[in-house]
């Protein structure tokens, strides 16, 4: 077998488009839509957020957060706090534990901020504990002038002003 | 010259794509990070000290009369103080910055949101903007109200 029959010479030369690069990026598309939809669905836990008029909010910051989220049920009353993919109950045990997984994540990032997404129709009877427990892991972790919380809202462009 | 007229080389018929698609998944990539991370959320800036243990603050040394915004529910406010209380929360901006002007209160005038502890929190979160659109810079929440 010459040189020339080993590399082909002489045969038809191949038509056809390559789709190894097409494939690739399409593998690539997907891995990142199971992890984008993995992330959010984590953090961003479908809940009917506060929406006031004439919101004096600003946009969500780009530093590093945590996300707490109190989802209602059905008739509006917490069920619960999420948190890390952690369902924490609203009692003493469930928020000591809740302060206790914070405060550690707050140790790892000095300049970690929390997320606080809270069911609009829930009674602050039960937001207020958990700003306590978030401000007693901002208190563990030694965050002596305060934990920074972002209150969560959603803004409806739809929305009118206040009067 | 006339080597090359002989043997010509055969023309390429494919035409490379694969640019273009690695540019327009790029793209992709990037319109969608860019826009549907939590559309249309916003948040307000709190800072939450702790509120139990031991408090370094000598309440003497506190300058500022804080302002109690107690929230009852549906809309309803009442501010405790040696003024005409206004009765809506929709109301409460422009009494805030009426009683700026009086000079009865500053802008670095702490403001505590006092919600009954039945009251929803979107309507905490109303008045709680509602105090922020009057531009005080402290803003906060407190225990709920019995």
């Amino acid at each position: 077998m010459s040189v020339a029959e080993r590399l082909g010479v002489g045969r038809p030369v191949k038509t056809g488009a390559n789709l190894t690069p097409m494939i690739d990026m399409t593998f690539l598309l997907v891995v990142f839509f199971i992890l984008v939809s993995r992330i959010t669905s984590v953090e961003q836990i479908p809940l009917q957020l506060p929406s006031p008029f004439d919101p004096a909010s600003n946009p969500a910051p780009e530093a590093p957060r945590l996300v707490v989220n109190i989802p209602g049920d059905d008739e509006g009353l917490a069920t619960g706090v999420v948190y890390d993919q952690q369902e924490y109950d609203l009692d003493d045990d469930g928020l000591d534990l809740l302060t206790g997984a914070v405060a550690a994540r707050l140790e790892t990032m000095p300049e970690l901020q929390v997320n606080l997404r809270a069911d609009r129709r829930v009674p602050y009877e039960s937001v207020a504990p958990v700003m306590d427990a978030l401000a007693a892991a901002g208190a563990r972790a030694g965050r002596t002038d305060g934990l920074r919380v972002n209150l969560v809202i959603q803004v409806d462009p739809d929305a009118g002003g206040i009067d | 010259m006339a080597r090359r007229r002989r043997h010509p080389e055969p023309a390429s018929t494919e035409l490379n794509l694969t640019s273009m698609i690695d540019v327009v998944f790029q793209l992709l990539i990037y319109f969608i990070v860019g826009t549907s991370f939590a559309m249309g959320e916003q948040s307000y800036r709190m800072d939450l000290p702790e509120r139990e243990g031991a408090s370094t603050i000598d309440p003497l040394e506190l300058d500022e009369e804080p302002v109690t915004v107690e929230v009852l529910g549906g809309g309803r406010i009442t501010i405790p103080g040696p003024w005409t209380s206004p009765v809506s929360v929709e109301h409460l901006t422009t009494f805030l910055a009426a009683r700026l002007s009086d000079g009865l209160i500053t802008s670095e005038t702490p403001i505590r949101i006092r919600p009954r502890a039945a009251v929803p929190w979107g309507d905490a979160v109303q008045a709680f903007n509602a105090a922020l659109a009057g531009g005080f810079e402290t803003v906060g929440f407190e225990e709920p109200a019995p």
